[in-house]
This record gives C-alpha cells, sequence and structure tokens, in this order.
C-alpha cells in the first residue's frame, strides 16, 4: 500500500490553539482531528487504519508547522509492523518535519514493534527554524516479546537527521539484523531488549546552557538506572540539543523514565508542564 | 627510496600509538563498561569485532571521504610539485568545488552521528591535534590552512577525517590510509584495555594481530559504502560513554 499524510499547523487568527490543514489524507493514514490543550498546543493521534504496517507499504508523513504555533503528537497504539512474504521488500515510511520559527513540536509515539519475519525502513528529517523546540521519542521493541517472540525481525533500517536551517546536528543510522549480528553483544545491547532515544532539541541557546541541561539530565539518568532492568545515559549533542538513550529489559520501565526526562526538559527550556497525550495508557 | 615507499613510512609513523597527540587519555566509553562489569577480558575479541563491524566501517568511510576531498590530481603533498613557500602547493579555493568546505562538511556530519558528548570532544581533540602535528612536522602551509579554516568556521575536526585529509597529502590510496586509521584506532583500545582489565601484553598483542584479517574486510567493506549506506549501532557503548562523566573514579578523560 502506498500512502501519504500531509498535515500543515497554522497560526490561528483568534489566538487560540493551532489549525490543523489536511494537505494529503490517503489510507492507511488517519487522522480525526485537533484536540486543543490546556497549553495551547494542537493535539492529533495518527493512526494506521490498517492496524500496521505491511510488507511492501510504501509510507510518507511530512509535518510542516508554521512559526510559533505548539503542537503534540502521538499515535493510537504501537506500530507493528507485519511479516514481509517471501520475496517482498521492506516496508518503508519516509517522515518530512519542517518546524518554523518559535515553534514546538513535541511527539511522542508509541512503541515500534517489528514482528518475526518483517523487513522495515524508516527514515526521518527533521528541520528547525530559529527558536523551533523538538521533544521526539521513539522506542523499538524486540518484537512480541511477551509471546516471547525476540529479535525475529529480519531486518531494521532506522535512520534519523535532525537539521538547523539545512546542517545537521544530530543523525542516527542504525542497520539491525538479528540473524546477520547478534545484537546481545556488549557493544550493541548487552543483553537489553528495548532501545529508547529521546531527542530533546531547541536552536537558540549557547553551549554552556546544553551544558546545564546535559547534568540535570545526566543525574535523572543516574537515579533512574537500575543494573540488570533498565540504564539511562544523556549527553549533549554537536549543537543545539541533548540525547537521552535508554537500554532495558522489558518496555514498563521505559515509559516512566521518559516522562521524567521530558518534564525536567521542558521546564527548563520552557517554563512549561509536561502534559502526556490524552488517551488511555 | 620511491616516493610511494617514503609516504607510507610517514604514515606508519603518523598512525603509531605513541604519537603525542594524547589518545592515552582515552577509552571512549570502554572505562565505564569496565567499571560495571560489562566488559571482560574474554569478551573482548568479539566485542572488538562489533566495535569495527559498526563504528569501524563508519570511520573508515568518513576516513576516505575526506581523502577524496583532495584527489591526487591537485598536485600537492611534500614531495609534489614546489607551492610559493617551496615545499607544498597551495589550496586553490574557489577553483572547482571548494575542497575545503567539502572536508569541513564531513566534519559536521561525522560530530552529527557521535551523539556521546565526551567520544565526540575526544575524536575532535585528537584530530586537531593531529592535523596540527602533521601540518607542523611537514611543515605544510595547506594542512595549516585546513586547521586554521575548521577554527574559523567553529567546526570539530575528527580524527578519521583528519588521517584521510593527511593521507592525500602524502599521495597515499585512500585504502592503506583507512586501513592504518582503523589500525591506531584499536590499538588506542586495546592500550586502554590494558590499564582497565587484566589483560596482559602478549595477550594484547595476539588480539591486535587477530584483528587485522577484519580492519581489511572493514576497510574492503566501506569502499562499496556511501554515508546513505553506511550504519553504526553501538548504544551499549554510547550509554556507557554517556555515563562516564558519573564515575566516582576515572583514569581517562572519555
Amino acid at each position: 500500500m502506498h500512502g501519504r499524510l500531509s498535515l500543515c499547523f497554522e497560526r490561528p487568527q483568534n489566538g487560540s490553539s493551532a489549525a490543523l490543514r489536511f494537505l494529503v489524507q490517503e489510507p492507511p493514514w488517519r487522522v480525526v482531528r485537533a484536540f486543543p490543550t490546556e497549553a495551547g498546543a494542537s493535539l492529533i493521534h495518527l493512526n494506521n487504519i490498517s492496524g500496521g504496517i505491511l510488507g511492501g507499504d510504501r509510507l510518507e508523513l511530512q509535518i510542516e508547522l508554521s512559526a510559533g504555533v505548539a503542537a503534540q503528537i502521538t499515535s493510537t497504539g504501537a506500530t507493528r509492523i507485519y511479516r514481509s512474504r517471501p520475496g517482498q521488500g521492506a516496508a518503508v515510511c519516509s517522515t518530512t518535519i519542517s518546524l518554523g520559527k518559535n515553534s514546538l513540536l513535541e511527539f511522542l509515539p508509541d512503541a515500534l514493534i517489528p514482528y518475526a519475519g518483517s523487513s522495515f525502513e524508516q527514515h526521518t528529517s527533521i528541520d528547525l527554524a530559529p527558536g523551533a523546540t523538538l521533544f521526539w521519542w521513539e522506542v523499538v521493541a524486540p518484537g512480541r516479546a511477551a509471546a516471547g517472540e525476540v529479535f525475529r525481525y529480519r531486518g531494521l533500517r532506522l535512520q534519523s537527521e535532525i537539521c538547523a536551517q539545512g546542517l545537521p546536528f544530530a543523525m542516527e543510522h542504525f542497520h539491525l539484523e538479528p540473524g546477520q549480528r547478534p545484537l546481545d553483544s556488549p557493544a550493541r545491547l548487552a543483553g537489553d531488549r528495548y532501545l529508547t532515544t529521546f531527542f530533546i532539541c531547541k536552536v537558540g541557546p549557547p553551549a554552556g546552557e546544553w551544558r546545564g541541561l546535559e547534568q540535570e539530565l545526566a543525574e535523572i539518568a543516574a537515579r533512574l538506572t537500575r543494573p540488570g532492568e533498565i540504564r539511562w545515559g544523556a549527553s549533549a549533542l554537536a549543537r543545539h540539543g541533548i540525547i537521552v538513550r535508554g537500554l532495558s529489559r522489558e518496555s514498563r520501565w521505559t515509559w516512566p523514565g521518559l516522562y521524567e526526562f521530558w518534564r525536567a526538559a521542558k521546564w527548563r527550556l520552557l517554563g512549561q508542564q509536561a502534559v502526556l497525550p490524552r488517551k488511555v495508557y | 627510496m620511491a616516493t610511494s615507499e617514503l609516504s607510507l613510512l610517514r604514515l606508519i609513523q603518523f598512525s603509531d600509538s605513541a604519537l603525542p597527540i594524547g589518545g592515552a587519555a582515552h577509552s571512549f566509553g570502554l572505562e565505564s563498561l569496565a567499571a560495571e562489569g560489562r566488559l571482560t577480558v574474554e569478551d573482548l575479541p568479539a566485542f572488538l569485532e562489533d566495535y569495527l563491524q559498526e563504528a569501524g566501517c563508519l570511520e573508515a568511510v568518513f576516513c576516505r571521504l575526506a581523502h577524496g576531498c583532495w584527489p591526487k590530481q591537485s598536485n600537492e603533498g611534500p614531495d609534489g610539485p614546489a607551492g610559493p613557500d617551496g615545499f607544498d602547493g597551495p589550496i586553490e579555493e574557489g577553483a572547482g568545488p571548494d575542497r575545503l568546505a567539502q572536508w569541513l562538511h564531513l566534519n559536521r556530519q561525522l560530530s552529527a552521528f557521535r551523539c556521546s558528548r565526551e567520544s565526540r570532544e575526544a575524536s575532535a581533540t585528537l584530530g586537531r591535534r593531529f592535523l596540527r602535528l602533521a601540518a607542523s612536522t611537514m611543515e605544510s602551509p595547506a594542512l595549516a590552512t585546513t586547521l586554521e579554516r575548521s577554527i574559523e568556521e567553529g567546526v570539530d575536526v575528527h580524527l578519521c577525517t583528519a588521517f584521510g585529509r593527511v593521507g592525500a597529502f602524502l599521495g597515499l590510496d585512500p585504502t592503506p590510509v583507512a586501513i592504518c586509521y582503523l589500525h591506531q584506532s584499536l590499538a588506542g583500545l586495546i592500550s586502554a584495555c590494558q590499564r582497565l582489565l587484566p589483560l596482559g601484553q602478549n595477550r594484547a598483542s595476539r588480539l591486535l594481530w587477530d584483528l587485522k584479517p577484519s580492519i581489511v574486510s572493514t576497510v574492503e567493506r566501506s569502499l562499496a559504502l556511501s554515508l546513505e549506506d553506511v550504519s553504526c549501532f553501538l548504544p551499549a557503548l554510547d550509554v556507557a560513554s554517556m555515563s562516564h562523566p558519573t564515575l566516582a573514579t576515572r583514569l581517562f578523560v572519555s
């Protein structure tokens, strides 16, 4: 299936939360409407009506935030990557996000779950204008762990690039092939199963401010780390932000930790409370 | 002695782990792994193989691309046609694509790939010192200009891209340059392990010896890869490097 979703959050005329404009909405993507949050942002739930990503799917997501608007984007559930049929190519999802001047995007999806025999590529490109802020987390599960299906996917390629006005300051190219390159190596996942990445970015603050936030988040990371259960680390990026990385045996340790990092960082950068997207947890 | 042999000898000296650029002060996260008991002597062969497959391949690609910013016909090098200073040729800014700008952009991209601050700063410190030492040793205005422009533009110079730059300056092919880079990189990590783990000299030497075929195959694999294709997945080492500043006792800067 080939599907494209293109959304634009625009500054409203009357000072309320951002107005959502649908440029393109093709199946399997589905966004019903935007909900105003108490903080003045617009919240949307990304839904895949096919229930997951199927082998050979080609999905595109484009999101644009106009200057000064705030948006919160989440999913309606975990992104399930289904088994590919023999000879079928990898499913691909390409996301392009553009953040206007002084805009704020909180991109807080549920976990990515690659099923046994699945093959998936995800390309994410985000560009921030001056003053723009991004909170983006991603949790990658080993498979359907509750069913004992762990690291049985064929391949998972995750490529992310975050730029400030076209210049990259955070890049990741992961290519996980559990059948070819063992993931339990001490350098890779070292026996853990869930990989969590949280980017906290804003174009503007000088390097010294990021070092201060790094120290604050590193203290939280040290406090939340529990040997044998979960390990966290936080570090200043080359410019404009912080990365928080988590490795854990189970996902239940991940979400409370992510919330704590988000809360601390949002308060420090914007002086605002972090409020989880409204949905059933 | 032929120019290529002389250049190779010069590269071997620049690849020595005893090169005075401060390499012995960095463990790139190994100290945290050892302190947490997550890395043992028994783990080392597989660990370093995995390191080569991921970070080694990424850096080999960057080293080759950095080398490629200065094609052989750029007529520079210590024994090439003399420039105005009688030693090497000036960088031809503005003539065709700006090689230095391309090289600086590669460094920016590598900084973006290195998510852990301590490891990124370690690579940048060693890269800057390496380039300064090479410029000074070979009395090269071209290499000095490379360094000065990186400082002017606030771009970190990484060790693998500096290696590629110097290899091109010496007129060597990219493959031996990348091989020498990875060899000195692994030698540095093994040396760090000797101070962190009960790893004796003979075993350390054997470890590096046994990794040589993997170094060559990693560089061969990297030849077919572009930046778009390359991958590096070492999250446990990333987290270890991120937690290094909070270790109670530290032998290493990174």
